[in-house]
């Protein structure tokens, strides 16, 4: 393995940090505490983990409804984003926006968006304004396979290509389109990244479960992004373990078996690459030990941040429609 | 006292394009047609070749993509100035100005700003037919997050444009088509407009009309008209509809008694209903009459000029309708 | 399709207000049967359904001021919808439910400006008329009103140079009265108004708001006063003749026909009989030619609430003295309850005025429109009067005739005011017939 130990270890430290966050906030919403809408990304770690590991701070990325990955994967704070989630003052965006659009602009992160498709403007817009400035940064858009019909898509992809955009496209096929399975929803004897190379670029699809395998692959578009010799197209293959969002349970909806859930369970990415660090005498159980004794405390340090919070104040509601 | 120059629209707009790319190098803009061959309107006429085409930039025919492309680009420190060339093309950039760019700073508890400019033409009249002729600015002044602004004159349009690219929010800037080549003066030398204050185009006793656009000219006509039978008729142009200077209007009102309001958008639902029911509700002991609304026709605006004609708010039907707000004894009498 | 319309109830009338809708659209008439109640400039009239079937679009809401053969509204056939509002086309559906507002309540439609108007100006704002689109009362009829206008119902001539000054000197010339020919408004008119009031002289007090019919009556008279040259002839007659007759008379009234045979009933059975032999009394001049009346209608002038109406007894030289004293009294209660109809108070062509009942002993009264004359009684008095060369103590009254001087000369008005005089004194000689007197 060519990978440097310290990102192996990094790239745990943020699987497990997401796993434990969102099985956090899952347990926080059955209280009641979480409010809103909470989409959860359990089973797919290792596509934000990988892609944002191989990318530099200040690099912009956007997200979607299901990123709480995203955001975590690239260095944002467990505290302001659950207080975020339970419409705190002290959360990213002061309970105005909940977990659909969570930012985090001093680490690039232009937002989750509750529009599917909603970032690929954004992205593009930003990765315009990346090369207009000549600043090095490169922009990954993250969006899932429900997302790749949306029309906007085609004309982002039209766009990136002619003016040579420093992007990435970075489909997280999770299987599922809300209640749908993805081949009854999307042409699926050919890769997704068809689409991309219909417009001239680069595309590959990969084991989106395979943290390492992510990491190269996004570490290989950024470089082309930076040599200003434009955009990539990379499909992530993945599972999503939870339902659409946290009113879909179990198989009610009907479009999947539980042991399909339960035969894919056993390559879910977080506990797949903790096997593999072991086997492969790269790190040894009290290692992990430590880190996961870290992601507790931290996770319990948002916990009781959400508790000393106040709740949102109503005489702010109209401040920020106006910059 | 400045010295004045007789500018048309175009020409005002076109100088604060100008002004603004030379003085702010995050300013850009971008557009169908906008740099090589000048704009669809000739407005953005000479500006890609002085100021090259990383500043003025021609895209493909994707206006979901331009006004995104504007969002994602004022979010990362530019102040694009993006052109949808005609404003019935909003509908396909729909979510882009509307989820997107009007509420990220609010959903982002204040994190992000968005100062982009989207430029786009409405108005009918040259026999464009129903796609290409509508006046949507109603459709914006709904949305909170955004500012929307109808410049009548040159003089308004170069000032507000000016305000409008320095704005660190969304700003939908209303062209109107046909009044590119309306004439007045413009002073030499920089001034803005700040968005959200209105002008009095002309002071009158005996009854207000609140007209946005190329209706403001209409409104003149109208007031011209009425003069002759010594009705006494103060013009009100609101300038930018969101936000929308209320006091102006309402102490008008409250000064004349009367008030008719004249919008190109279509009447039902739109700029008219606003400010007749902010006025009812705000004046309503100062009414002498009802408030009337004329707007278009609530029609798809037929292609062929002698139907087309009947759909847009005229001068006659001002006046008409100012005159139905009179008792017998009409007040100079 | 039948018309329900604003016809012409008098020969002055030249507009009417709607006052009360007493069916509503949609609801079933029948021919004859009271649809709305009108003003005109005399009294209030409720005007009929043409024909059977259902009452169509009101057009003219209350307020409503409608010139004559304006359209109110419309019958039509029962089996008919067409004209019939859609509820579903809501600009339509706001105007029924406007007229089931106004039916409903019968308030006063007026402009919140308007209301502000009269309340700051203390004005009733139900006494000002609404000259506002569909009968509404605007802030220009409350400051129209405050101004005490009345308005002017047909067109008066304004001199040029009367014109001239008006408009240079910012004069109203709704409120000149003209004293030129036919009420003509000249230059002298405008010059009295315009030089300004010596300081003291401003309005104080506080105002009062006059009905309609009251204005209406204002403007008659000046009508009547500027354009009618008048002169006076005053007669002192005996009354002790009279007062028998009426004693004579009460019971028989009072058991017979439950009357209260009065004063005036006498006077209107003596004149109608004086009038024959004096055809140029029963005349009016108009547009410079003298019109011999061939009835004698005696209008009798009756003091109301809110004005003065003058109705008029019919034939009165054919009525016996009962037909006349029971008349008599139903157009007295009309009049004080505002319930005359039109045919009582025209066709009028001589009027008598009794103010004896208030203690007067003579008067002037005004002529009444286009007739020749009018007589004026005051008080039966105890007055000192010569008999035999002494005096004595009787009853007598004064009569004054008044008298138009283009239809009447002085001689033709004292003979017939002398002819009066010795029928009232000798009541034994209406047996005899006109030509032996």
């Amino acid at each position: 393995m060519s990978i440097d130990r310290e990102i192996m270890m990094d790239m745990y430290f943020y699987m497990q940090r997401i796993r434990r966050f969102e099985e956090t906030a899952e347990e926080l919403y059955k209280r009641g505490v979480v409010v809103g809408l909470l989409h959860l990304y359990i089973g797919e770690e290792a596509v934000a983990t990988g892609a944002c590991l191989a990318l530099q701070k200040d690099d912009y990325i956007t997200s979607k409804h299901r990123g709480h990955g995203h955001l975590i994967a690239k260095g944002g704070d467990l505290k302001k984003l659950l207080a975020e989630l339970c419409g705190k003052t002290t959360g990213y965006c002061q309970g105005k926006g909940g977990s659909m659009h969570a930012a985090d602009l001093s680490l690039g992160i232009l937002g989750a968006n509750g529009i599917v498709g909603g970032g690929f403007g954004i992205a593009t817009g930003a990765a315009l304004s990346a090369k207009k400035r000549q600043s090095g940064q490169i922009v990954a858009c993250f969006f899932g396979d429900g997302a790749a019909n949306q029309g906007i898509l085609m004309e982002s992809l039209n766009l990136a290509a002619i003016w040579k955009l420093p992007l990435i496209y970075m489909c997280e096929n999770n299987t599922f389109g809300e209640y749908s399975r993805f081949d009854e929803a999307t042409v699926s004897d050919k890769p997704i990244g068809e689409r991309a190379a219909a417009f001239g670029l680069p595309s590959s699809k990969i084991d989106g479960n395979d943290v390492i395998a992510v990491y190269e692959c996004v570490q290989q578009a950024a470089a082309r992004a930076r040599a200003g010799k434009g955009p990539t197209f990379i499909e992530a293959c993945t599972y999503r373990f939870r339902g659409h969002h946290m009113g879909d349970v179990g198989t009610a909806r009907g479009y999947r078996t539980k042991e399909e859930m339960d035969e894919r369970w056993h390559h879910e990415p977080v506990g797949s690459f903790r096997k593999l660090l072991l086997e492969k005498n790269i790190l040894e159980e009290p290692d992990l030990t430590i880190i996961d004794q870290q992601i507790e405390k931290d996770i319990q340090e948002a916990v009781d941040f959400v508790n000393s919070s106040p709740a949102a104040d109503a005489s702010k509601i109209a401040e920020d429609i106006y910059a | 006292m400045p010295e004045m120059r007789e500018l048309t629209i175009l020409e005002a707009i076109k100088e604060a394009l100008d002004e603004e790319l030379a003085r702010d190098p995050a300013v850009f803009l971008m557009g169908e047609d906008v740099g090589r061959a000048g704009g669809v309107f000739m407005v953005t006429e000479g500006l890609q070749q002085k100021y090259g085409k990383d500043r003025v930039m021609d895209t493909p025919i994707s206006e979901a993509i331009i006004a995104g492309t504007g969002v994602g680009a004022a979010m990362t420190e530019m102040r694009p100035v993006v052109e949808i060339m005609f404003c019935d093309f909003m509908t396909l950039a729909m979510d882009q100005v509307v989820n997107q760019a009007a509420k990220m700073h609010y959903m982002t508890g204040g994190q992000v700003k968005v100062p982009l400019v989207i430029r786009t033409a409405g108005g009918a009249g040259r026999a464009a037919a129903a796609q290409h002729s509508q006046s949507l600015h109603a459709w914006f002044a709904h949305i909170p997050g955004l500012k929307v602004v109808l410049p009548s004159t040159p003089y308004d349009a170069k000032g507000l444009l000016k305000s409008a690219i320095r704005d660190d929010n969304p700003v939908i800037y209303f062209e109107d088509k046909m009044s590119y080549k309306v004439k007045g003066p413009v002073p030499v030398g920089e001034y803005t407009i700040p968005l959200g204050v209105a002008d009095i185009k002309r002071n009158g006793t005996d009854v207000t009309l609140i007209a946005t656009s190329s209706m403001v000219q209409v409104a003149e006509k109208a007031a011209d008209l009425l003069g002759e039978d010594k009705i006494s008729a103060e013009l009100i142009d609101p300038r930018c509809l969101r936000p929308l200077d209320k006091g102006t209007i309402l102490d008008s009102v409250k000064k004349t008694g009367r008030a008719v309001v004249i919008d190109e958008g279509y009447l039902s639902y739109g700029t008219t209903a606003e400010i007749a029911a902010l006025i009812s509700d705000e004046a309503f002991d100062y009414l002498d009459a009802p408030v009337k609304r004329i707007g278009g026709m609530d029609v798809p605006i037929p292609m062929t000029p002698v139907l087309e004609t009947v759909t847009i708010p005229n001068e006659v039907q001002v006046v008409q309708t100012v005159k139905g707000l009179f008792g017998r004894r009409y007040p100079n009498e | 399709m039948n018309d329900v319309y604003m016809p012409q109830l008098s020969l002055t009338m030249t507009e009417g207000v709607v006052i009360n809708w007493l069916k509503k659209e949609g609801d079933p008439v029948r021919k004859g049967e009271p649809v709305v109640e009108v003003e005109t400039d005399k009294a209030t009239v409720e005007l009929e359904s043409p024909a059977d079937g259902i009452l169509g679009p009101i057009v003219a809401p209350v307020g409503a001021i409608v010139p004559i053969g304006g359209p109110l509204s419309s019958v039509l056939d029962p089996d008919s919808r067409t004209g019939l509002k859609n509820p579903t086309n809501s600009d339509q559906s706001r105007e029924v439910n406007h007229q089931a507002f106004t039916d409903a309540i019968q308030r006063v439609i007026a402009s919140p400006r308007a209301r502000k108007a009269a309340h700051e100006l203390a004005i009733d704002i139900t006494q000002v008329e609404a000259s506002g689109p569909g009968g509404r009362i605007v802030e220009a009829d409350v400051l129209w009103h405050a101004k005490d206008r009345v308005r002017i119902e047909k067109p008066v001539f304004v001199s040029p140079v009367a014109k001239r000054i008006a408009k240079e000197e910012g004069v109203d010339l709704g409120a000149i009265v003209g004293t030129g020919r036919g009420g003509r408004i000249m230059k002298e008119d405008v010059v009295r108004v315009k030089t300004p009031l010596p300081a003291g002289a401003e309005e104080t007090g506080k105002k009062e708001s006059v009905s309609r019919i009251h204005q209406i009556m204002a403007q008659r008279l000046v009508e009547s006063w500027t354009t009618a040259p008048h002169f006076y002839l005053l007669h002192e007659i005996r009354a002790e003749q009279l007062v028998n007759l009426r004693k004579s008379l009460l019971a028989v009234m009072e058991k017979k026909y439950h009357i209260k045979l009065t004063y005036t009933d006498l006077l209107i059975k003596i004149v109608a009989e004086v009038l024959h032999s004096h055809p140029r009394l029963n005349s009016s001049w108009i547009e410079s030619e003298l019109l011999l009346h061939d009835q004698i209608n005696l209008g009798i002038a009756v003091a109301v609430e809110d004005g003065l109406v003058v109705p008029v007894i019919h034939n009165a030289d054919t009525l016996n003295i009962a037909e006349i004293a029971i008349q008599r009294q139903a157009l007295v209660e009309k009049a004080n309850e505002g319930k005359l109809h039109p045919q009582d108070f025209s066709g009028g062509t001589f009027t008598i005025s009794n103010l004896g009942m208030y203690n007067v002993d003579s008067f002037n009264a005004v002529l009444n429109t286009n007739q020749a004359a009018i007589l004026a009684f005051g008080r039966i008095a105890d007055r000192v009067i010569p008999v035999d060369g002494q005096p004595a103590v009787k009853p007598a009254l004064f009569a004054t005739l008044t008298c138009d001087h283009r239809a009447v000369d002085g001689a033709c008005g004292a003979r017939f005011l002398d002819e009066l005089a010795e029928t009232i004194e000798n009541p034994w000689l209406l047996l005899l017939p006109p030509d032996d007197k």
